[in-house]
């Protein structure tokens, strides 16, 4: 028995010597591993000064020695503007560039939350796609951060998009924006488009029968029309239904853009965006016409003419704030007045056309902005500068597909009107027709306008044909794109769409700085919460000069100064560019 | 005395090597998704620049740490996360159980299915739709408000107030959750020995008393076990109905880790938001080891996931 005992007191000793060995084995294994880990990982990452070289070397290329020999086809995949995705292979536009320049283009069609989920996906994977739409210029220094996209200097567009480059750079009258936003440092990352329609305002729409039952005769021009109008559509019972239902307007609080922009401009001010006052750029939130403003809606708030729901009727895309309007909650719709998606009679969705059905005694009419104080009037515009084209730098393996993207680009402005609007909007006859055929030239404004024909006159079956502007680099040209308007559409927007009421930030957009990157997502959310907590009484408006010196102190400080800095740049390049004309 | 010794590791792997072939597709899964991504945490340290890769990006320090918390809107967001969590943790966690107690009181097994099936329904729902609904039924005059003010109450501000949002937050979540979770607790119920309640009732014990002796210690380790795992969970409070559902009013208020994390993530700004990620996993992890060891301790060892 005490031989069995020893023996097992043995065999355990031995297990427990045995297992001290092993984990100190392991320990050291383990140890010497995370060492050996270590080593790797420090001698694989490079210094800041290799990271920024390596990084120059992948996105720039010597272009003197490419050519692009037209005989061979050229694969491109193409991800266009994130509006089409229903797009799909072999569409219309497609087959049409293809047979023209000898190109095989895949698209790549999205909507827009998938884009920003894919996007990354296929730049990191491995896969970019050879010409990707960048929505904002901050796209662009982000995608130049991370070494996404290559250079593209203006010599090369001259050289191979001669009349783009003119009519990108002469783009209206307001031609800094569109370059400016393919910007970098000083280096050209794309080719950028248009948006005309954002050159143009978009004021109010009123509830016209309203102010004739509240006895207004003539639409509000000055605030203080316009606060009258509000308290009798809040008072007066302006539906007779005899029921204490209804106010003057609400808001969209969640748009940044959209917040009371109207009334914020009748005191000369942007509240989120960078105005320029003399040689000087500063921050429209901290001015003392946003503080004006303030009171205006603080007095306006506890009159009770504001809805109360204000601060939440704009989530999920505003779609509330427009159904108070053509349910009769509201007589006044701030910001919307755009006559294809409001007032267009033969589109079901239009305004016009739900209010006919819900009330057929309602009359709606678009006015003119709020005159304030100083005289001024206007809102918030994004400005004619659109989007951005970048190639991925994968591309300096065969730079000669950019020269081709570059020529199909020039050959859609270059060969007429008519080749232009079969990319942006199809064949004339199979997918749409000028109204007045016989009455006019197209392009003149007096071809009554363009109607899709069945069943392209969906926009989702023309959208699978790929046919519409923005996916495509040009975007929108105004001389073209006006004869696909009704002669109502372009009289309403002569009448109600001035661009002279249309107010643009001082750089283009706010985040074009790249502080904005850290700081202005953080400031603005904060902004909108102290503003609506203003509006609502909730906040004293003496604190308004504390309200600024945070704002400046959370980072506000520095991005104006950089915005001082970026819109000297800004000049610059509107000199350089200038030059090459 | 006849000794055995326990047999060798590779004895053992090949004794069940069927087990092992059955279990080694779930182990590639948790391997490729679950510890691969792990290199990722890198980012957390690097000025990370996509196309040069995690490992070749230069290294930054704690540059990304210091911005984290050096920012105004992070020890907010962390705050509001942790309160908002503990709440949801303290009024939510008992009302699965509540509810699995209540179902399975119910005799008339028809009616019992219904309750349970009407009570996970919302569970299926996105947040994107129940937001727009609870948006339009807690509106300042909407039929919530139109009810109160039946009995002269109101109008309530739920959506702009920072208390009744939060309030308003806790209550929906724990109606489109309170189904869905008590399956776990029906489950669990399902298998109490039913010899147990039989004996209870020979000795005369009523329902209250069977509930209080027998189902609730027999609930017991499954709460236990679903408590340690909520509270690895405590720094994710709910992604989905807070993002539908905030506005600028109740911003100070209900801006958590995800909708800050977020908000990084559209500016392309990897390092600050992996950073952030890296703190939520390292604090869910110590919590979760905290409450385990805490478990154990009181009960002796008999409770705990490991």
């Amino acid at each position: 028995m005490q031989n069995g005992q020893d023996l097992l007191d043995a065999n355990s000793r031995c297990r427990r010597s045995g297992t001290v060995a092993t984990r100190f084995a392991g320990v050291l294994v383990v140890a010497g591993m995370l060492v050996w880990v270590g080593i790797y990982l420090h001698r694989k990452a490079l210094s800041p000064s290799e990271a920024e070289a390596a990084l120059n070397a992948l996105t720039t290329i010597d272009w003197k020695s490419v050519v692009d020999d037209e005989s061979v086809t050229r694969k491109i995949t193409w991800m266009g503007g994130p509006f089409w995705p229903r797009g799909q292979e072999g569409g219309y536009t497609e087959r049409l560039l293809e047979e023209a320049l000898n190109v095989e283009i895949t698209p790549v069609c999205t909507d827009k939350t998938a884009y920003a989920k894919l996007k990354p996906l296929l730049f990191s994977g491995g896969s970019p796609p050879d010409i990707t739409w960048d929505g904002d210029p901050i796209h662009v220094q982000q995608d130049k951060h991370h070494g996404f996209i290559l250079e593209i200097p203006f010599d090369v567009i001259q050289r191979h998009a001669p009349t783009y480059f003119r009519i990108v750079t002469e783009n209206n009258g307001h031609y800094p924006y569109t370059w400016w936003y393919a910007d970098v440092d000083g280096k050209n990352y794309g080719i950028p488009n248009m948006f005309n329609d954002g050159a143009f305002s978009r004021p109010g729409m009123w509830r016209m029968d309203w102010l004739d039952n509240v006895g207004i005769t003539n639409k509000p021009e000055t605030l203080a029309e316009f606060h009258d109008a509000f308290r009798r559509f809040t008072f007066d019972d302006p539906d007779g239904n005899g029921k204490d239902d209804t106010y003057g307007m609400t808001g969209n609080l969640t748009g940044w853009y959209t917040f009371f922009s109207e009334f914020f401009g009748a005191f000369d001010v942007l509240p989120f965006d960078w105005m320029r006052r003399g040689d000087k750029i500063v921050y429209g939130g901290i001015e003392k016409g946003t503080r004006d403003a303030l009171v205006l809606l603080r007095d306006w708030y506890a009159d009770g003419i504001i809805d109360p729901d204000f601060v939440t009727d704009g989530l999920g895309g505003g779609k509330r704030v427009i159904k108070k309007f053509q349910t009769g909650r509201t007589g006044y719709l701030g910001n919307e007045a755009w006559y294809p998606k409001h007032f267009k009679p033969d589109y079901s969705n239009a305004t016009v056309n739900i209010m006919a059905q819900l009330d057929p005694g309602a009359v709606v009419e678009a006015g003119p902005f709020p005159v304030g104080p100083g005289g001024h009037r206007g809102a918030r515009y994004w400005g004619p500068g659109g989007n951005v084209f970048v190639f991925g730098q994968h591309l300096r393996r065969e730079p000669a597909k950019i020269i081709r993207i570059l020529k199909i680009v020039e050959h859609m402005v270059t060969n007429g009107e008519e080749f232009y609007s079969r990319c942006m909007r199809g064949e004339r006859g199979l997918h749409f027709a000028y109204r007045f055929p016989d009455d006019g030239t197209p392009g003149t404004g007096k071809s009554g306008g363009l109607e899709g024909l069945p069943p392209y006159g969906v926009s989702k079956d023309m959208t699978a044909e790929l046919v519409g502007p923005f996916w495509l680099v040009p975007g929108m040209m105004i001389e073209w794109d006006d004869a696909w308007r009704h002669p109502d559409e372009l009289a309403f927007r002569d009448k109600y769409n001035k661009p002279e009421w249309a107010m643009i930030d001082a750089l283009g957009k706010p985040d074009r700085i790249p502080l904005a990157a850290r700081y202005m997502m953080d400031l603005r959310n904060w902004q909108l919460t102290v503003f609506a907590e203003y509006i609502r009484g909730e906040r004293d408006l003496d604190t308004f000069d504390d309200y600024v010196v945070t704002w400046l102190e959370r980072g506000g400080a520095a991005m104006t100064e950089q915005a001082n800095e970026y819109g000297q740049r800004m000049i610059e390049l509107e000199k350089r560019v200038k030059a090459r004309l | 005395m006849k000794y055995t010794s326990r047999p060798s590791l590779w004895r053992q792997v090949a004794r069940k090597r069927e087990l092992l072939y059955m279990f080694l597709p779930c182990l590639l899964i948790i391997f490729t998704f679950r510890y691969l991504p792990l290199g990722g945490l890198l980012i957390a340290f690097k000025d990370f620049r996509m196309e040069l890769g995690i490992l070749s990006s230069p290294w930054c320090g704690w540059d990304n740490f210091r911005a984290l918390f050096g920012s105004e809107d992070f020890p907010r967001a962390l705050r509001n996360t942790l309160v908002i969590s503990f709440l949801r943790l303290g009024f939510g966690f008992c009302a699965p159980i509540i509810l699995a107690l209540l179902i399975n009181e119910v005799r008339l097994r028809r009616y019992a299915r219904f309750v349970q099936t009407s009570t996970y329904l919302p569970h299926f729902f996105s947040w994107v739709v129940l937001g727009g609904m609870f948006l339009m039924i807690f509106s300042q005059r909407g039929p919530m408000n139109q009810l109160l003010s039946l009995v002269g109450v109101g109008p309530v501000d739920f959506m702009t107030n920072d208390a009744w949002f939060i309030t308003t937050l806790i209550a929906t979540g724990i109606w489109q959750g309170v189904g869905y979770g008590a399956i776990i607790y029906l489950a669990a119920l399902a298998g109490i020995d039913p010899t147990l309640y039989e004996a209870a009732t020979v000795d005369g014990a009523g329902r209250w008393r069977q509930t209080l002796h027998i189902t609730l210690p027999c609930l017991q380790p499954t709460i236990v076990v679903l408590l340690i795992l909520a509270l690895g969970r405590i720094l994710n409070s709910g992604f989905d109905q807070i993002y539908n559902l905030y506005n600028p009013m109740v911003y100070d208020c209900s801006d958590i880790l995800g909708t800050y994390v977020l908000r990084r993530l559209i500016s392309m700004d990897f390092g600050l938001a992996t950073a952030a990620g890296l703190f939520k996993s390292v604090v869910g992890l110590i919590l979760v080891v905290a409450v385990n060891s805490f478990a154990k301790k009181v009960s002796d060892g008999e409770h705990g996931i490991w």
